[in-house]
């Protein structure tokens, strides 16, 4: 990790120098991370690549104005965030759907061969609880699991403390499990109120 | 043992790192072992990792040609626009230079036709015909009233020559430039079209149009000559010099600009005057008035400008036949009487340069007798050797 970021910081110094094989060697190392972050905050492809694009561009175009920065992946996160969010919010593309996740999902599940029906549906049913979370939990889970970012990486680009990372993380899980868990006994007492409610 | 693992849910599993990790490593057949907690987190995980959405190698490779496409743009932009800075300094130069040398370009051209150096005798060139050649040590030329004609004269005798017609306009514009070369040795006194009346020292030349343009009277110097110049608002006069330009409405000064000398040099006696000379950044000029009784020294090599009080006499005195000297150095004094006699003046050794003198030199005499009266004050002698004379300590007789 220290050697990592040491990497980092001398990278920086290289793009603020106007190194040329300095950008290529970001684009290398950021890329595949990069969209796949991007599409945590838009389900459309070409909007997050144009502000991929962008982001790499204005790095070259501004690096003289750059600051001093030891943590170029928190940099270049919170830049892509907001890009993403403001040109989906100006372009009116394409809001966060959960049916695309959705469809997604269970795409994947269906080519496992070894996969039996009741494990589907239950991916399935999780998958429709994520997305029936708040916007801001479903974002960490997604941050947490699908790119796999550590908890202090998260509370810096969300800008909280990392106690609420995880504690998040911890709620969001529990009420996956307990809809889980309790979708018997939930449909039990609508029937019973429906019964009582007839006669 | 049983008990804590069934307490554990999987909001546990997942929110703690070192649990997670466990889970992430799980091998085959670990669905057999675990528990019902274990079993959802590991579908809640799977469910999460299978949302990321990664990008294909095709929009890789085609995004990365886009990034530096637009790296390579802007970079060619970027030249383009130092480019573009660069051509319009470039235009700027040329148009200050193009003001500047359209100003002055031609009769600064015409100056530099004839050398001083080159010539023994003082020479005149009028608008017509050749240059009219002065014999005598000192002369006086006079344009006179009626414009047309030039009255030189010199010891007691003159002759009038002609100069064009005003009216009549000179298509051959280099033409109408008159110019007076007075080599070492000799003097001249000038009385210009507008009145001016210019004393040139030795070594020295000076260029004017035969007739005064309507807006501005310039002239171009080289070397020393002292200003008397007639009051015009409407007309300013200037002296144009190699590093120094000396702006005039009618005062009396003196210019020192040999071409020999790093140092050119303003004295100013009365009225006032403006210096323009090159700044450091080239095209750009600087600017400086000066008062009476002062005199501005301009190193043209490192554009410096400096200004003191000097009792102006002691240099504008030559044109009167005599100079009136204060603590100035054998060296100085040298140089000068050198230049008005055209003699070389050398020095035993280096001592005897920086040595002082002060008082008036009646420059009627000759060279050697001029300097043997400031050997014979400071306990020095003079010695003719080989045309040159020859500063030296006094030689014991005995």
């Amino acid at each position: 990790m220290l050697k990592e970021g040491n990497h980092d910081y001398f990278l920086w110094k290289r793009i603020k120098a106007g190194n040329g094989q300095a950008f290529q060697e970001l684009y290398d190392r950021y890329a595949d991370i990069l969209f796949s972050f991007g599409m945590v905050y838009s389900r459309d492809r070409e909007l997050v690549k144009d502000c991929i694009h962008d982001l790499i561009f204005d790095l070259y175009k501004y690096r003289k104005n750059l600051a001093e920065n030891d943590n170029i992946r928190n940099y270049l996160f919170k830049s892509l965030k907001r890009k993403v969010l403001a040109s989906a919010k100006k372009n009116l593309r394409l809001v966060y759907s959960e049916n695309l996740t959705q469809e997604t999902g269970n795409e994947l599940r269906e080519t496992d061969a070894d996969e039996n029906e009741d494990q589907q549906d239950q991916l399935s049913r999780i998958n429709r609880l994520i997305g029936q979370l708040p916007e801001k939990q479903r974002e960490i889970l997604n941050l947490k699991f699908q790119l796999e970012m550590p908890y202090h990486e998260i509370s810096g680009i969300m800008d909280i403390s990392v106690e609420s990372v995880r504690t998040s993380v911890y709620r969001s899980i529990k009420t996956i499990r307990e809809q889980l868990e309790g979708k018997d006994m939930i449909l039990f007492f609508v029937l019973m109120k429906e019964y009582s409610q007839l006669n | 043992m049983r008990d804590d693992r069934e307490n554990i849910h999987a909001e546990d599993l997942l929110s703690d790192d070192r649990l997670l990790q466990k889970l992430k490593e799980r091998k085959p057949g670990f669905a057999d072992k675990a528990n019902r907690e274990e079993l959802l987190a590991v579908d809640i995980l799977d469910v999460l990792v299978e949302r990321r959405t990664k990008i294909t190698s095709q929009e890789r490779s085609e995004l990365e040609a886009r990034v530096q496409a637009s790296i390579r743009r802007q970079q060619f932009l970027r030249i383009l626009t130092w480019s573009a800075i660069a051509a319009m300094f470039v235009v700027v130069l040329g148009i200050t230079w193009f003001f500047k040398t359209s100003n002055s370009s031609g009769i600064r051209q015409f100056a530099e036709s004839v050398q001083v150096d080159q010539i023994t005798n003082t020479k005149l060139f009028l608008t017509q015909g050749e240059a009219y050649e002065i014999g005598a040590q000192s002369s006086e030329i006079t344009y006179l009233s009626n414009r047309q004609e030039v009255e030189v004269s010199s010891e007691g005798k003159s002759v009038v020559l002609p100069n064009s017609d005003p009216r009549v306009q000179q298509s051959d514009f280099e033409r109408n430039y008159n110019m007076i070369v007075v080599p070492y040795g000799r003097r001249s006194r000038v009385l210009l079209p507008d009145s001016s009346v210019v004393w040139l020292n030795s070594g020295s030349k000076l260029t004017y149009p035969g007739h005064f343009e309507k807006n501005k009277r310039e002239v171009v110097l080289e070397g020393e000559a002292m200003f008397e110049v007639s009051h015009d608002k409407e007309r300013p006069f200037t002296v144009l010099t190699r590093d120094l330009d000396v702006r005039v409405l009618g005062t009396v000064f003196c210019v020192t600009a040999y071409d020999d000398e790093d140092v050119a040099s303003t004295v100013l006696v009365k009225g006032a005057v403006e210096l323009s000379y090159d700044s450091a950044i080239p095209g750009f000029k600087r600017k400086q008035i000066m008062v009476p009784g002062t005199k501005a020294d301009l190193q043209a090599e490192d554009h410096q400008l400096n200004q003191y009080e000097v009792d102006p006499q002691e240099y504008t005195s030559w044109k009167d036949g005599y100079l009136s000297l204060k603590n100035a150095t054998l060296e100085s004094i040298g140089k000068r009487l050198s230049r008005y006699y055209n003699v070389p003046v050398k020095f035993e050794n280096d001592g005897l340069k920086s040595e002082r003198f002060s008082g008036y030199l009646d420059l009627k005499g000759s060279a050697k007798e001029v300097i043997e009266i400031i050997t014979e004050i400071t306990g020095k002698e003079v010695v003719e050797d080989n045309g040159t004379l020859l500063i030296r300590e006094k030689q014991n007789p005995l």
